[in-house]
């Protein structure tokens, strides 16, 4: 029991510092707080978005970005970190959801509390969000369907590989399937769930390489077979590689043969443009439609040195 | 001329105070026996002198330079090899890695050489006639061949002093006697021996002098009068008789002449108890009834009666399977044959539950493995057997505190109070808080494993008043001790096991040291 | 031991309210009069997230009492979620049945980690490994990656028993650790499992029969992760198969900042809620600190180490 009043003695003690800390820095001018929340920390993608969020910040000098997400892709998590959002009354939201139909209600909340809130990356479509910025994950996958169409001629054997569970990813596989399932000449062999993980990539597609020697392409929604570059060494050359996602080492992957066609995000935009969203919502300027297509780049071996080169540009900061 | 030096030792593990300054000497070259009951202090410092335990004061020294002793390690490095009294070997490792265990010969970039450590190995197997493969599994040795293999290890490193905890505690007789070679033969080369032992008639074979411990204290150093070593003078018994007839003024302090009396009491502090009350006022049908109890290895078609009021002294080596046979009984295992009966009504067996219903208790061998919960205060230790048969599901904390306070008191039991937790009591108070629990289900079969091991001499009275008592109340006590004198002390009949079988019984009239260690270690008779 | 237990659970709560004051100054508004940390709702958010925890970490800190250890919590949440909701969603099942069959994972799986704990003599680790492998495994069977979306069932602004739904899992973890607690002191079940804990072999020669507590002790554990799955899915309106992955560690790490001792024999089941709390107002309070999420892991682990140390030299003191 002393023990106890000891701590309480220390907490009261506490509470003074508190006071006074808190009304001796009541004057600094007021700051937007946006929240930024990506699907998990340990994804590289998110880095950029992560660059570009808090470049935005710095451009507009009014805001400061709270950059805070799972560590790993734990959905329930996410939601905690969002709704944690909710009641601190940040001033904005912006959000990749992990899995939008999940978060709708909270999102809702938000919105009803007066939050706004955007999306980027990967929508919570049923919910009350003002707006979505991404790429048209459909739109995508049909791309993604079509170069590999042409690339094998309209025949041959297809691997995809997934993470279930996520709407955008589910709505890329859709582009994909829908554009192959008009080819006859192509079969699916296998759908692969990586859960997120690029190691589990990895073996999946050591396993895969085992199982169909001969397979035609493998077509990944995700830049999971991309992030390393080990995972695609058991590849025969064969077999062709058709990948989201293009952050190093990918390009560097595609220059060397291992990948034939990436298609990339606008990464940098992920964080800056729901910045400026949110900052613009709050000076009275709504968005001009509710999805905002970032719109996709291509990767091919003719013009990937002028996209490393562009990136680098961003990644610099211009 | 001094050897190994220890200069006033002094070291407490929370209340009990186990060293109270102990100084003695070791000559260099002798074979030294260090004496004592349990409890005497004798281990605690002997792990001091192997760096395990940080004395509280005092020091060592060898050969007059100051030991500063930080860990094992260190020990060996001054040359001083250890012989434990529990079996510190590796079993899954064979002779050789345990020999080098630790100390792994290596050569460049630390690669071990396996060929160089089996050649010393033999070598070393050789020097202590053992007829054993370097290569040979630790876990397939008997019990004599893995002490000698510590003894081997002890000896790997330029060992001086050779230190032995009771080496023989697990070693038949024929096994005893091969040690003692290998112990002549190194004295003979020039080892400094510490030999620990509460046993008289191997330190008369083997030792120069003798020290005695009693309750962490020196007592005293006696010479032992011995001629040349092959024609060493061995007592076969120790002449109990003796004990009570010379009890004159104490030897202890100096170096007096060792006999075995003197070494009794000088170990016991006192003169022993009369032996009292041997005789059963009248002999009342049996209360437990064991027949053909059998549970292999180490129980084999026992049978054996016990009548309310009497306390049966269950003797036999380790390994005769006392007590295997009394936690059988008190249906810790399921028995292969046989059948115990208490009162008339047989039980199903294999339960400790059903046993302790039918008023079975017994007091385990290794109160702190086996009995007391260091994480729970004395309350909840004194309550639970009780708590553990009875059928109720709710506790009554009022009611338990009374029920435990009022057993603190009613045995004596010196504790801070029952929240207290039992690691704040002495050794024997301990063993006291353990007997009054399993009292408190007024058990009318009261069976005792080892019940004054560890505790100091007054404890160990109280402990054989409580027996007594508890006989007088009308309970059947069986008690297994290896302490010989005590089982003579206070058993009305001794039942004598060897290999898991009943050996003999003899009224305590006809009981003396040597009449039980014939039958303890005469041939096993076989059933026909 | 009961005066000990007290002190034992103050002292927790004494870090979870110093750790409440720290981040209370420390996230001291810098404008208006809203308290970022310190509001009521935010208050709830944290006993709400905590709880998917806390209730799981009372059978994690009795399993832990008894000596042993759980690693399954977090795949019977998920498998419980995946069980209830998809009863709800695809059976068409209703309330009551859909919970009772979530329940039922926790008893499966706590009879299979039993049986393999008793009858096949397997260490803890082992079996709950294995069973958490296996639970997870089924959770992924059933759903095949898709999701049970419960909440589109449930009615909005939905008040079981007149309780608002966001305190049903606070409520939920309350009653159940007061429950425990007085289970774990009152009666002599709850003796037996600290007994096992402590000294197993003392306790077998106590009469205690060690295959009855330690099969209650990984069934109750089971049962309380299924009890928490099943509220996750009806609060939080879904039901995964990928549900709670690693939550096993946090959970276990709840119940030993509460005090247990994984050598066994000690440790409370209130201790256990509030070591859940500690990490729920850790995981809420750092999301409002720019910067600071990366940092979390390191943060937490050092809270960990820190607070067992602590508690170990208060332990050696009193001794």
């Amino acid at each position: 029991m002393k023990r106890l009043a000891i701590a309480i003695a220390a907490a009261a003690i506490a509470v003074t510092l508190a006071c006074s800390g808190g009304s001796s820095s009541g004057d600094a001018p007021r700051k937007y707080r946006f929240a930024v929340i990506p699907k998990a920390l340990d994804l590289p993608v998110f880095d950029y978005a992560k660059k570009g969020a808090e470049r935005a910040a710095q451009q507009l000098g009014n805001v400061e970005v709270i950059w805070r997400g799972p560590e790993t892709g734990d959905q329930l998590k996410q939601k905690e970190i969002l709704e944690s959002f909710i009641t601190q009354r940040v001033d904005g939201i912006a959000i990749s959801c992990l899995n939008g139909d999940f978060l709708t209600e909270a999102i809702n909340r938000a919105m009803d509390a007066g939050i706004p809130v955007v999306t980027w990356d990967a929508d919570a479509p049923k919910s009350k969000r003002i707006a979505f910025y991404g790429v048209d994950d459909k739109a995508g996958g049909r791309i993604m369907g079509e170069e590999a169409v042409k690339l094998l001629n309209g025949k041959g054997t297809v691997a995809l590989m997934t993470t279930y569970g996520a709407t955008n990813l589910q709505r890329r596989l859709d582009g994909v399937l829908e554009v192959l399932a008009k080819h006859p000449g192509i079969r699916i062999v296998e759908t692969f769930d990586v859960k997120e993980d690029t190691v589990k990539a990895a073996e999946l597609i050591a396993t895969g390489t085992n199982r169909y020697p001969d397979l035609g392409a493998w077509i990944s929604v995700g830049g999971w077979p991309v992030f390393t570059r080990n995972a695609l060494v058991p590849v025969p050359k064969s077999t062709l590689v058709i990948s989201f996602d293009t952050i190093q080492p990918a390009p560097q992957l595609l220059k060397e043969g291992k990948v034939q066609i990436l298609i990339g995000q606008k990464y940098f935009g992920w964080g800056e443009e729901p910045v400026k969203m949110l900052a613009a919502i709050k000076a009275g300027r709504m968005p001009s439609a509710t999805v905002i297509d970032s719109g996709v780049d291509v990767v091919r071996q003719d013009n990937v040195d002028e996209y490393i080169a562009n990136f680098k540009k961003l990644e610099a900061g211009q | 001329m001094a050897g190994l030096e220890f200069i006033d030792i002094h070291k407490s593990f929370g209340a009990v105070h186990a060293l109270r300054g102990v100084s003695l000497s070791v000559r260099t070259g002798e074979t030294h026996a260090l004496m004592g009951e349990n409890g005497a202090g004798k281990s605690t410092l002997l792990k001091i002198l192997a760096g395990i335990v940080a004395p509280d004061s005092g020091e060592i020294r060898w050969e007059d330079r100051k030991l500063s002793l930080s860990g094992p390690r260190e020990a060996l490095v001054h040359g001083i090899g250890m012989v434990y009294q529990e079996m510190l070997t590796f079993p899954n490792l064979t002779v050789a890695g345990n020999i080098f265990a630790g100390r792994e010969l290596t050569g460049r970039g630390g690669v071990l050489l396996e060929r160089e450590m089996r050649a010393r190995t033999r070598a070393l197997l050789d020097r202590l006639h053992l007829a054993l493969p370097p290569d040979a599994r630790m876990e397939h040795l008997s019990a004599a061949h893995s002490q000698l293999v510590q003894v081997a290890r002890a000896l790997a490193f330029e060992c001086r002093v050779l230190v032995l905890d009771e080496p023989t505690t697990a070693l038949t007789s024929a096994e005893s006697d091969h040690l003692f070679r290998v112990l002549d033969d190194l004295r003979g080369r020039g080892v400094t021996i510490l030999y620990v032992s509460h046993r008289i008639p191997e330190v008369f074979r083997l030792c120069d002098r003798m020290t005695v411990l009693r309750d962490g204290q020196y007592v005293g150093t006696f010479a032992h009068d011995r001629g040349p070593l092959l024609a060493a003078r061995v007592p076969q018994s120790v002449d109990l008789g003796a004990r009570n007839a010379d009890s004159g003024p104490r030897a202890a302090g100096s170096d007096g002449i060792a006999t075995p009396a003197a070494i009794v009491r000088a170990m016991v502090g006192r003169d022993l108890p009369p032996r009292s009350a041997r005789a059963l006022p009248a002999k009342l049908p049996p209360v437990l009834r064991v027949r053909g109890l059998t549970r292999p290895p180490l129980v084999d078609g026992i049978d054996l009666d016990a009548s309310p009021g009497e306390i049966v002294g269950l003797f036999g080596l380790v390994g005769s399977g006392r007590s295997e046979l009394l936690e059988t009984i008190f249906g810790l295992y399921r028995a292969r044959g046989g059948t115990i009966a208490v009162g008339g009504a047989t039980l199903a067996g294999g339960s400790v539950i059903e046993a302790t219903r039918a008023g079975i208790a017994l007091v385990p061998e290794d109160r702190q493995r086996q009995a007391l919960l260091y994480n729970l205060t004395l309350r909840h230790n004194l309550v639970l057997p009780r708590a553990t048969m009875s059928r109720r599901v709710i506790v009554n904390p009022p009611e338990e505190r009374a029920f435990s306070g009022g057993l603190l008191s009613t045995w004596r039991i010196k504790a801070a109070g029952i929240h207290a937790t039992p690691d704040s009591l002495s050794g024997g108070n301990q063993q006291k808080v353990v007997l009054a629990r399993w009292l408190a289900i007024d058990p009318r079969v009261f069976l005792l494993d080892e019940p004054t091991k560890g505790v100091d001499v007054g404890a160990k009275d109280e402990i054989h008043d409580i027996i007594r008592r508890k006989a007088l109340d009308g309970a059947a006590c069986l008690v297994v001790s290896s302490d010989l004198p005590e089982i003579l002390a206070i058993a009305h009949r001794v039942v004598v096991m060897r290999e898991g079988r009943v050996q003999g019984e003899l009224p305590a009239d006809q009981a003396d040291e040597e009449s039980v260690m014939r039958l303890a270690t005469a041939p096993v008779r076989r059933a026909s | 031991m009961k005066r000990m237990l007290k002190v034992r659970e103050a002292s927790t709560l004494a870090i979870l309210l110093l750790e409440i004051v720290f981040f209370g100054w420390y996230l001291w508004p810098e404008y208006g009069s809203y308290h970022p940390f310190l509001n009521t709702s935010n208050a709830l958010l944290v006993l709400k997230y905590s709880s998917i925890y806390g209730i799981a970490a009372i059978g994690a800190a009795i399993v832990i009492i008894s000596g042993g250890i759980d690693l399954s919590p977090g795949a019977v949440i998920a498998l419980a979620s995946v069980v209830t909701s998809g009863l709800l969603v695809e059976a068409g099942w209703g309330l009551a049945p859909s919970i009772a069959a979530g329940l039922l994972v926790g008893v499966v799986s706590g009879l299979l980690v039993s049986v393999l704990v008793i009858a096949v003599q397997l260490p803890p680790f082992i079996a709950t490994l294995g069973a958490m492998g296996i639970v997870r495994g089924a959770g992924f069977i059933i759903t095949e990656g898709r999701y049970f979306d419960v909440s589109r069932l449930l009615p909005p602004g939905w008040r079981p028993l007149g309780i608002p739904l966001d305190w049903w899992p606070p409520a939920v973890m309350i009653a159940l650790a007061l429950a425990f607690q007085a289970i774990m002191h009152r009666l002599q079940w709850g003796r037996a499992v600290y007994a096992v804990g402590g000294n197993e072999t003392a306790a077998l020669f106590s009469g205690i029969s060690l295959a009855r507590i330690k099969t209650s002790v990984y069934l109750i554990s089971a049962i309380l992760a299924s009890v928490s799955g099943v509220v996750l899915a009806l609060v939080q309106g879904q039901g995964k198969a990928d549900l709670a992955m690693g939550y096993e560690l946090d959970i276990i790490a709840s119940a030993v900042i509460g005090g247990a001792s994984l050598s066994g024999g000690r440790g409370s089941v209130v201790g256990a809620v509030l070591g859940a709390l500690i990490f729920g107002v850790l995981r809420n309070a750092l999301a409002q600190i720019p910067g600071a999420t990366f940092y979390d892991r390191v943060i937490v682990g050092v809270v960990v180490i820190v607070i067992v140390v602590m508690d170990q030299i208060l332990v050696k003191r009193g001794a």
